[in-house]
């Protein structure tokens, strides 16, 4: 059975124009032990959609407005903080893009740790020192005792993660949502902490979703792609197949602007998509992404395109590719 | 922190000044020279000599033994309406702060209220309604810093929520009271320590305005407020009655702010090293 799966998702913030949505008709699903990988630009609607899954969305300034999250058959949406309360943590975590500011500066990292067991009624005992041990082993935290007396800013921003990621899997999640779990740190750390969680996911059966804006990530961690633009997916398919072959003048755009060693010759410029994200003010009727398309048709304006199949698991929401 | 503190000559001096009128109050039994209230028509108005080092007022009372015993009511004022101002102040502040929307408003419209009056009408309208005494003293004052204390501390929360740990902590599936208590207090803790020093210097100021305008601290107990206001009628005659409690009221006040500066400093790591 699919154990999340989001069904036309919009989240509405609050702007000096009235509500507006950040993302809009936003439909995927995840299985246990698979990763999703969710890739786009900063102001595409990654993180909005983790947060709404996780129902962080602060009421003070937004809102899920329409669609459902459907968590092993039960609706998150308009869940009761304590029932949400009882799943977080427990059955779905989380881990942030930057370690640092994600840890409270005032605990050790064994306090921290032990405080999900407190929060769920575990007690901060023995037994709950015991456990928090064995998670830093499980994410290959060397001398474990040792950095559980330690204070966030003592360790480095790998360890740092690594807290994170035993913190997240304090309970055996089934679901583990990865907010760029990489970007803050050095080259060689991510490789590790991508493949600790590859391994966590394998060996715990975590279904994964992995946010990025790193299409090299996707390529290798990932099972699975839903390429965010603008607040909507524009393209989803297996990795494989999307990243070789991708729909989407938008897909091919962020694999062209990818650095390769040798693929270039001295002089050429790196390819670019020219312009930026528009921002969710100023969203019009048709395809968001339009404006910054080489392919721009008539149509592309007026109307926005769904997502519909081109090859076997893979869709694209593009005027251009159906007509191609 | 201690070795902090003392590297920083303006928190040594803070806390020397501090120190001492601590000592005063609570060695005032001993070390004062004289019965604080024991009248003396004989030695009546006496200028500062030898036998009364600071003089004596018009009843004959020893001005250095009323003034030592004075710092117990400023002190004890001062701090037991910070604290109880604090406590109170900072609760109201937090939940304000960290859950915003009906909570903020319904705990903060009283205290922007009591933030509209003016300390010493609101303060005298609270003590003319309670009637004088210690216990009331330290009521209205801590009445006057619980809105203080809920502003600074709201301002304090509602940054800190914003921050990821606090989404961490959500995220783990955190009660709102655990992630108050155990994440946005800790966090907002060195603030609320400044402002508490900061504060003390108003109460006692407070106390001291109070006493001086006949509704604090009664007479014949000694109160510095008190004692200036028993001076003021015969300021040129007898200075030292107006001087020395002044001096001690200053002394303290400079005292409190050095140390709350300090403190500031010490604590902000955004500071810290800055100016040492």
């Amino acid at each position: 059975m699919t154990l999340l799966s989001v069904n036309n998702l919009a989240t509405e913030f609050n702007t000096q124009a009235g509500p507006r949505r950040a993302i809009d008709g936003v439909s995927f699903s995840v299985e246990r032990g698979e990763v999703l990988g969710i890739v786009g630009e900063s102001g595409s609607g990654k993180s909005v959609t983790a947060l709404s899954i996780m129902g962080l969305i602060d009421p003070q300034v937004g809102r899920i407005s329409g669609g459902s999250i459907t968590f092993d058959g039960r609706d998150l949406v308009g869940l009761k903080l304590a029932e949400l309360q009882a799943l977080r943590g427990k059955r779905i975590s989380m881990v942030f893009q930057e370690p640092l500011s994600a840890l409270n500066p005032c605990f050790t990292i064994g306090d921290q740790i032990g405080e999900v067991f407190v929060a769920h009624g575990d007690g901060a005992g023995a037994a709950t020192r015991a456990r928090v041990l064995e998670l830093l082993k499980l994410v290959h935290i060397p001398d474990p005792e040792g950095i559980l007396r330690r204070y966030p800013h003592e360790i480095s921003g790998g360890m740092r993660q690594r807290a994170m990621i035993a913190m997240a899997l304090a309970y055996t999640p089934d679901l583990l949502i990865a907010d760029e779990p990489t970007t803050a740190l050095d080259v060689t750390i991510q490789a590790q902490v991508l493949n600790l969680i590859d391994r966590l996911r394998q060996e715990l059966k975590l279904a994964v979703i992995l946010i990025t804006h790193d299409i090299g990530i996707v390529a290798q961690y990932t099972d699975r792609v839903a390429v965010m633009y603008g607040g909507r997916i524009v393209e989803t398919g297996p990795a494989e197949t999307l990243l070789s072959a991708p729909r989407h003048p938008y897909t091919i755009g962020l694999l062209a602007s990818v650095p390769r060693l040798g693929a270039r010759r001295p002089g050429e410029r790196l390819q670019e998509i020219p312009g930026t994200v528009p921002s969710i003010t100023e969203i019009l009727p048709g395809c968001r992404f339009a404006s910054r398309c080489a392919h721009r048709m008539s149509r592309c304006d007026e109307q926005a395109p769904a997502l519909v199949e081109r090859a076997p698991g893979q869709a694209a929401a593009c005027w251009w590719t159906e007509a191609a | 922190m201690l070795a902090l503190i003392l590297k920083k000559p303006k928190a040594v001096a803070g806390l020397s000044l501090v120190g001492l009128m601590l000592l005063l109050a609570l060695l005032a039994p001993w070390i004062a020279p004289y019965d604080p209230l024991a009248l003396d028509p004989a030695v009546s108005n006496q200028a500062p000599s030898g036998q009364f080092w600071l003089g004596t007022d018009f009843f004959g009372r020893d001005v250095l033994s009323r003034m030592i015993w004075g710092a117990r009511p400023s002190l004890l004022i001062g701090f037991a309406s910070v604290a109880v101002g604090c406590l109170i102040g900072s609760a109201i502040g937090l939940a304000a702060g960290y859950f915003r929307g009906w909570v903020d408003a319904v705990l903060m419209r009283p205290v922007d209220v009591l933030l509209s009056f003016p300390i010493v009408v609101l303060a005298l309208a609270l003590v003319a309604a309670l009637g004088p005494s210690l216990f009331n003293l330290i009521i209205t004052i801590s009445l006057l810093f619980v809105p203080r204390f809920a502003r600074v501390v709201r301002a304090e929360a509602m940054a800190l929520r914003e921050l990821d740990y606090i989404d961490a902590a959500r995220v783990a599936g955190q009660r709102p009271v655990a992630i108050i208590t155990r994440h946005v207090l800790p966090n907002a803790m060195a603030q609320i320590i400044v402002t508490c020093t900061v504060f003390m210097a108003n109460a006692i100021l407070v106390e001291a305005g109070l006493s001086f305008l006949g509704v604090g601290v009664t007479p014949p107990e000694p109160s510095w407020g008190n004692m200036l206001a028993e001076g003021r009628n015969n300021i040129l005659g007898a200075p030292w009655l107006t001087t020395f409690p002044g001096v001690m009221l200053t002394l303290t006040l400079i005292g409190f702010n050095l140390l709350g500066d300090a403190l500031r400093d010490i604590l902000d790591p955004r500071l810290r090293g800055l100016h040492s």
